[in-house]
């Protein structure tokens, strides 16, 4: 499969009379974006607000990132199935992406009534409300713009935050429908602007191998939000808008870099979106780079987690490796999803993979050691060889901002303060880093207090 | 929890959907359990046959809170149930 990524680098975005791009600033008509996210009977209110890099500004509450992406041949749209898109399949051809720019969704549930609460449960979303909710911030998602709490890949882009407050009496999967399925509209349009521009740079993707080369695959473990919400194509991470708990799914690296795994909420990716981060996954690019020069970058293998049984994980992982053994792979990289559970899958598809004789690497990040009390892992077989650490999630803390964005008018006052730092990661999902972004390394980031003293 | 519990001098049978966990923590006796949401029983069973597998798995901890260990031990209720089965007959 053959793919020609056009990037239209975004120097500025800015609200202006028409929503145009010329020479790298993307000027928005905020009436005109907003007006079809009013005219969905499900949104109550809708606004549309700029955050840029540096910027003393938090983003709160958001449910997904994604970078507008235009199919301009090849067939299929970006972001497959998800919200009732065709799912027709993606990865050859033509695809304009938007660089360095995103559209945020923003969902803003204060006081509203919920449907059936009860029956939809998530993961990830707690009952608090206003200044309560806010206090207890570093435990729902936001991601700061500036200062030593700027540590996801999200703080370097534009982002243009489409906040939406959905109508009284929705169950929390329509309540994120609406949020998503708007958001990508905007995306969409925002995307549709280059389709008659010159690109700054075209990159090639070519999936054929080079005679004599390794093959390696890389396997994602994601954990599907089935055993939750049910087989819901809208809420958490989706394969071609399947969520539900599948056996690996094999995709090149070019159906990746078109958004076939995608999707956002409290599922998805530890509740930080899956969009953005699967599409510009810095595996599947240090893959691509390397691809019949190194290696021959065979694809990825979509495993899907939350088995919650280890014998199912055991099936799972075996067929996995078999899958691996008949396509030729030699080498294949693991990244995992969430911990706990999810974590027992990942290593026994690592097990299967290294018993099938196929040499694996592990990128995590570590557990919060208990001042040396806890091992670095949770699990470790005695078949796991070789790990590249993404540090600790240890974050230093969050600055005082002086711009909240993501509510429907002001924000709760609380949002607006400092927020302590997080020490090791367990229960702050929106920080981790399973992929290696390289903002949130341990070394580079945060010293522990313990070796401050020591010099 | 478990192993404090053992530092207290109260053995203890840890029951576990993921085994491999609380076996690579150092648990003595680890028994297999069902799965993360309904760990002892399953609601896809009738009554009677939920009860059934609810003692089993019971019956297994309480075996492996009485079986001497060396290392982390892996008790499966299944394993237990067929040996039951043959004092039976």
């Amino acid at each position: 499969m053959r793919l020609e990524v056009a990037t239209f680098e975004i120097k500025d975005a800015r609200f202006g009379r028409q929503t145009s791009l010329r020479g790298g600033i993307l000027e928005l008509d905020k009436e005109e974006l907003l007006k079809p996210v009013l005219q969905d009977q499900y949104v109550a209110k809708a606004d549309l607000e700029i955050a840029r890099p540096g910027e003393s500004t938090r983003v709160v509450e958001y449910e997904n990132v994604i970078e507008p992406k235009l199919k301009v041949d090849g067939g299929g749209n970006c972001y497959p199935g998800v919200c009732g898109r065709a799912t027709e399949m993606v990865g050859s051809g033509k695809t304009h992406r938007l660089g360095g720019v995103a559209v945020v969704e923003c969902l803003d549930l204060s006081n509203i009534a919920e449907a059936a609460p009860g029956e939809s449960r998530q993961w990830g979303r707690e009952h608090e409300e206003g200044e309560d909710k806010a206090r207890r911030a570093v435990h729902h998602r936001f991601f700061d713009m500036r200062g030593p709490g700027a540590v996801t890949p999200y703080a370097s882009l534009i982002n243009i935050c489409l906040i939406v407050k959905p109508v009284d009496g929705l169950a929390a999967q329509d309540q994120h429908y609406v949020s998503f399925s708007n958001s990508l509209k905007l995306a969409d349009r925002l995307a549709e602007l280059t389709r008659h521009l010159k690109p700054d740079r075209v990159e090639t993707y070519d999936t054929t191998p080079k005679p004599g080369l390794p093959g390696v695959m890389y396997i994602p473990h994601l954990a599907s939000t089935e055993p939750v919400v049910g087989a819901q194509g809208t809420y958490g991470t989706a394969v071609y808008g399947q969520v539900r708990l599948s056996a690996a799914w094999y995709l090149t690296g070019t159906e990746m870099l078109d958004g076939a795994v995608c999707g956002g909420g409290a599922g998805a990716v530890s509740g930080g979106g899956a969009t953005w981060r699967m599409a510009n996954n810095p595996i599947v690019e240090s893959l691509w780079k390397r691809h019949a020069r190194e290696a021959n970058f065979i694809g990825c293998l979509i495993q899907r987690t939350n088995w919650t049984n280890q014998k199912e994980y055991r099936v799972a992982a075996d067929r996995a490796a078999q899958l691996c053994l008949g396509l030729g792979v030699k080498g294949v990289i693991l990244t995992t999803d969430i911990r706990g559970q999810r974590w027992v899958g990942t290593m026994l598809t690592l097990e299967a993979c290294e018993r099938a004789g196929i040499k694996t690497v592990l990128v995590t990040e570590e557990e919060d050691n208990e001042a040396g009390a806890a091992p670095p892992l949770l699990f470790a077989p005695p078949e796991f060889a070789a790990g590249i650490s993404t540090g600790t999630g240890d974050v230093v803390g969050f600055e005082p901002v002086q711009h909240v964005i993501g509510t429907i008018g002001k924000a709760p006052e609380a949002w607006f303060n400092a927020i302590p730092p997080i020490h090791g990661r367990y229960g702050i999902a929106h920080v981790q880093d399973y992929f290696g972004f390289g903002k949130q390394s341990y070394a580079d980031f945060f010293v522990p207090p313990a070796l401050q003293r020591l010099g | 929890m478990s192993k404090e519990l053992e530092r207290e001098g109260i053995v203890v049978a840890m029951i576990s959907a993921l085994p491999a966990i609380p076996l690579s923590l150092g648990a003595h006796r680890v028994v297999r359990g069902v799965r993360v949401e309904h760990l002892c029983g399953d609601p896809n069973l009738n009554e009677e046959r939920d009860r059934g597998l609810m003692y089993r798995i019971v019956q297994a901890a309480l075996q492996a809170i009485q079986t001497p260990v060396t290392q982390p031990t892996l008790f499966d209720p299944a394993d237990v149930s067929r040996k039951e089965a043959v004092h039976a007959s």
